[in-house]
């Protein structure tokens, strides 16, 4: 629960210098979710009363060294830390997916694409399973949705002994319109077709595709805004940033 | 003052699609002779110490943690002046 017992979540979008998603997000979630934003940048650190955090995309650091490296080892990662360790929901969205990969807060890494191509355009997910806080009362397990995607750096891997654990924490799996996950609809060599992955505990995910990307009508679509509404409603409801 | 040259690369186990593309590219271009091409990164660091023996704890763990992602490479490291 936010600050003041007022029953909305409030949310921080983390800013690393060559970050250029965050204010897509900071759209969606002031303009379209009107919920109360705060932005934090990289050197500061995420207040302890926020209750959602979005890691954007971008090129944090200009992909120095790897892709989210050094933004992993950036001051404000040791408070959204903290804020993972007590549950608050945190997501992070293409470059924002690798930092948390690289600050260990995520299994497994991210590889150059297979076909070694930047790819940009819209991608059919799957939903993995049910019980999620990032789509439970919005979408359910074998649920589509259609939102973009724009990275050459999204080939998910993770060693074959994570490989199960992995499997079991997928969210989203890149498929077909009808949900089929198969070689031919994975656009980047992603391990088992994995778009989106959450940590053990399931309050921390990554995900290649742009869900803050897809929540107008004008500009493609709303399937997106499924995420950002299971967070909202989900971190209120277990009072996970209170 | 220690300089140290360090290498990394990805582990052998994991398909280097930058090598596979250059080593296409450099037979397209008459190199018959490359049978194969891994990439890296090579790194010199100067490190404030006075011998490899008492810095060598620190430069092991800046290697695997942070020059390398352990999931997917490896590296080496040797002193090349000191």
């Amino acid at each position: 629960m936010g600050s003041g017992g007022v029953v909305s979540a409030r949310w921080a979008v983390v800013v690393f210098p060559g970050s250029n998603c965050d204010q897509d997000f900071v759209h969606a979630v002031r303009d379209v979710l009107e919920r109360e934003v705060v932005e934090v940048w990289h050197k500061d650190a995420v207040p302890e009363d926020v209750d959602c955090i979005a890691i954007p995309g971008g090129f944090s650091y200009g992909d120095y060294l790897r892709a989210g490296s050094l933004a992993a080892m950036s001051p404000v990662m040791r408070s959204v830390k903290e804020h993972a360790a007590k549950g608050t929901l945190i997501i992070g969205v293409c470059n924002g997916f690798q930092v948390l990969c690289e600050a260990g807060l995520l299994p497994g890494a991210l590889m150059k694409n297979a076909s070694l191509r930047f790819r940009c355009m819209d991608v059919y997910l799957r939903t993995a399973r049910n019980g999620s806080p990032f789509t439970d009362g919005f979408l359910k397990e074998g649920d589509v949705i259609r939102i973009p995607m724009a990275h050459g750096y999204g080939n998910y891997y993770v060693p074959a002994d994570q490989a199960e654990a992995a499997g079991r924490q997928t969210l989203f799996a890149y498929s077909d319109a009808d949900g089929g996950v198969e070689v031919g609809t994975n656009p980047n060599g992603s391990v088992m077709n994995i778009a989106g992955v959450t940590n053990e505990r399931g309050n921390v995910l990554g995900m290649m595709p742009h869900p803050e990307r897809a929540v107008e009508y004008l500009v493609g679509g709303t399937d997106g805004l499924n995420i950002l509404k299971a967070m909202d409603a989900n971190a209120v409801k277990t009072g996970a940033g209170a | 003052m220690l300089k140290v040259h360090v290498l990394v690369h990805l582990r052998p186990d994991i398909m280097d699609v930058q090598g596979q593309a250059i080593r296409e590219a450099v037979r397209g271009a008459g190199h018959d002779v490359v049978a194969g091409v891994r990439v890296g990164k090579s790194f010199y660091l100067e490190i404030d110490a006075a011998d490899a023996d008492s810095a060598r704890d620190e430069i092991e763990r800046l290697c695997g943690e942070t020059l390398s992602n352990p999931l997917l490479e490896d590296y080496s490291w040797e002193v090349v002046e000191s």
